[in-house]
């Protein structure tokens, strides 16, 4: 739509929206503030799961779970020590991390709809010890009073320095992505996806790769549960439902698959709208179930495909069914049982 | 009907493959030298793809052994094949990443080139991407499709995107070379160029290749040994003059009648 634009007013535009950004809290109320720190909350988190779903096409459906880990490991530490701000940060990511590392490891067998059950599973059973271990995460109640941060000496307790805050950590969390997937492990996840016994032929460990994005992937998304933590000031159980993992799935795929700005117009589209079109309030899934059907069928580069904002790196599934396919066939056990990998076909000749 | 080689860089005694109840591949004897060109024929369904499927490590051989520079190698995985000894293959049905420019699809080959820290230092000066990027223009030249880099790769035609395949196997830097029917598809003229092209990887690239082929132009042109299978078999072996006049072989491509003819 807007590919005819030249690429140097395109960068300048986006520049734009950057210092816009930065400005925006001398500009609006402060709700839209607060509704727009969610949006880049959820810009962070379905950045990592991009990493994971668009680019290494592993379908989890239990990102919340990383999201959740992030931000009580941080309302923990918040309420429990004196930690700076800093090092809450550091310590909730590799911490998150981590919990991605071990729920990816049961990537190195399974894939595809398995690998999606699983990933399900797993965030059910933190969903179910967030509600029950209540001397840790305080129950369905949740931690409320959670302190405002100080970013070495910046007080976060006013809105619009949250605001700020959520925002430099978005373009970095952003950046960071952006480095990655432009990087040879993008083009290994990127191989993986399409087809994994390339992916081994030509020297790519795909097993340890799948696991490393799971790590990436869930330590980014243990970022901005710790956004959420300072936007919100409270952490209960109800923000990281499968729900949300959902949610995740649905920015991901409506912004663009194994794009940039992908999570970003995803998230302005899917949050704004729940925040601004509550009268819809049911209809809502049924209209993003609808639209994420019509993407993955026609625009499979999502939103940045059909705005025409920078490449498009989406599977070229021509349909539904074949991106189904994809996803199935990558569940395949990997080489000891792939007598049946690779159907041995001898085109026919004259 | 055994043919020697010393110092064979790859070789497979007794080695064979089964699926089930289907024998694809029975017993084979397979040597190939440090520096020579090997053409691999038979009909349709002789287990040419499945002894290269093996070869690389992507099928698993049930039985007979497999050595790599003097190494056992039945067990292992074509990752490590690639990586530490040099082996590379391109496939029957291309298989390029279709969401990939050409020059992507090259540089997955290089893969293993890169450090870890190379994820998140991609750029600056004499950066690793900076100069397997380099590299990957060369090769692009070198198999002649220097001015389609930046193209999505299954946008190509048809024998462009065989050698896309051809340059994404030369981007690991190999000492062997599989490929398989590199000239499916392709016209005499194109096929022509092709031969041309194996010929100038095996000279100026110094590496072993192994060409299974239908189209006999290619491989009468190209390989200095030629080995056919039948029904898992090797039923011929020796200089391409001598296995085209084999009466078992006219016969497993032709019937019984013509064997005399």
């Amino acid at each position: 739509m807007l590919s005819f634009v030249p690429k140097p007013i395109m960068r300048i535009a986006l520049l734009a929206l950057v210092v816009l950004g930065f400005l925006l809290p001398n500009l609006v109320e402060p709700y839209t503030i607060r509704v727009a720190a969610t949006i880049l909350v959820f810009t962070v988190f379905a950045t990592g799961l991009n990493l994971i779903l668009g680019f290494g096409g592993l379908l989890s459906f239990g990102h919340a779970a990383m999201f959740g880990a992030g931000a009580y490991i941080a309302a923990r530490l918040m309420l429990d020590t004196g930690m700076s701000l800093a090092l809450v940060i550091v310590c909730s990511v590799l911490g998150t991390a981590v919990f991605g590392l071990l729920v990816g490891i049961t990537s190195w067998r399974v894939g595809g709809d398995y690998l999606a059950l699983i990933t399900l599973g797993a965030g059910q059973i933190f969903y179910l010890y967030l509600n029950n271990a209540k001397e840790v995460t305080g129950g369905a109640t949740g931690l409320p009073g959670i302190p405002p941060g100080v970013f070495f000496g910046w007080d976060l307790t006013a809105i619009e320095n949250t605001y700020l805050f959520i925002l430099g950590a978005t373009i970095v969390a952003t950046a960071f992505a952006w480095l990655i997937g432009k990087s040879f492990l993008g083009r290994s996840l990127l191989a993986i996806r399409e087809d994994e016994v390339i992916a081994r032929a030509h020297g790519i460990n795909v097993p340890l790769t799948k696991v490393i994005v799971f790590g990436i992937g869930a330590g980014i998304a243990g970022l901005a549960g710790v956004l959420q933590v300072l936007l919100l000031g409270f952490v209960g159980p109800a923000s990281f439902t499968v729900d949300q993992s959902i949610l995740a799935v649905e920015i991901v795929l409506i912004g663009g698959m194994a794009t940039t700005l992908g999570p970003f117009l995803g998230s302005i589209l899917v949050i704004g709208s729940t925040e601004y079109l509550r009268s819809l309030a049911d209809y809502r899934s049924m209209i993003f179930g609808a639209l994420m059907v019509l993407i993955l069928l026609w625009k499979p580069g999502g939103l940045v495909q059909i705005l025409g904002l920078g490449e498009t790196r989406a599977s070229k599934a021509t349909s539904l069914s074949a991106l189904l396919a994809k996803l199935r066939r990558s569940g395949t056990p990997p080489s000891r049982h792939s007598a049946h990998a690779e159907p041995v076909t001898e085109e026919a000749r004259p | 009907m055994s043919t020697t080689v010393t110092d064979p860089i790859f070789r497979a005694t007794g080695v064979g493959c089964r699926f089930g109840g289907v024998i694809a591949l029975d017993s084979v004897d397979f040597e190939i030298g440090r520096n020579e060109i090997v053409g691999l024929i038979g009909p349709n369904g002789s287990g040419k793809t499945t002894l290269l499927n093996v070869l690389s490590g992507i099928y698993k051989s049930t039985s007979g052994e497999l050595e790599v520079d003097g190494r056992p190698s039945r067990f292992m995985s074509s990752r490590r094949l690639s990586r530490d000894y040099g082996l590379a293959r391109t496939f029957q049905n291309i298989r390029l990443c279709s969401s990939l420019t050409v020059r992507e699809n090259v540089l997955i080959g290089m893969h293993s080139r890169f450090k870890w820290y190379d994820s998140i230092l991609p750029f600056g000066p004499g950066s690793r991407e900076k100069k397997a990027a380099a590299n990957v223009e060369e090769i692009l030249e070198f198999v002649g499709i220097g001015d389609k880099a930046d193209e999505i790769a299954t946008d190509l035609a048809y024998g462009d995107q065989r050698r896309v395949e051809i340059a994404r196997a030369l981007a690991t830097s190999p000492r062997l070379l599989l490929l398989d029917e590199p000239a499916a598809g392709m016209n005499p003229r194109e096929a022509r160029v092709l031969v041309d092209l194996i010929h100038r990887i095996h000279a100026e690239r110094d590496m072993a290749v192994v060409v299974i082929e239908h189209n006999m132009n290619v491989v009468m042109n190209t390989a200095s040994r030629v080995m056919v299978l039948d029904a898992g078999l090797c039923i011929a072996h020796g200089d391409p003059k001598t296995v085209s006049a084999d009466p078992h072989v006219l016969e497993a491509y032709l019937g019984k009648r013509f064997r005399d003819a």
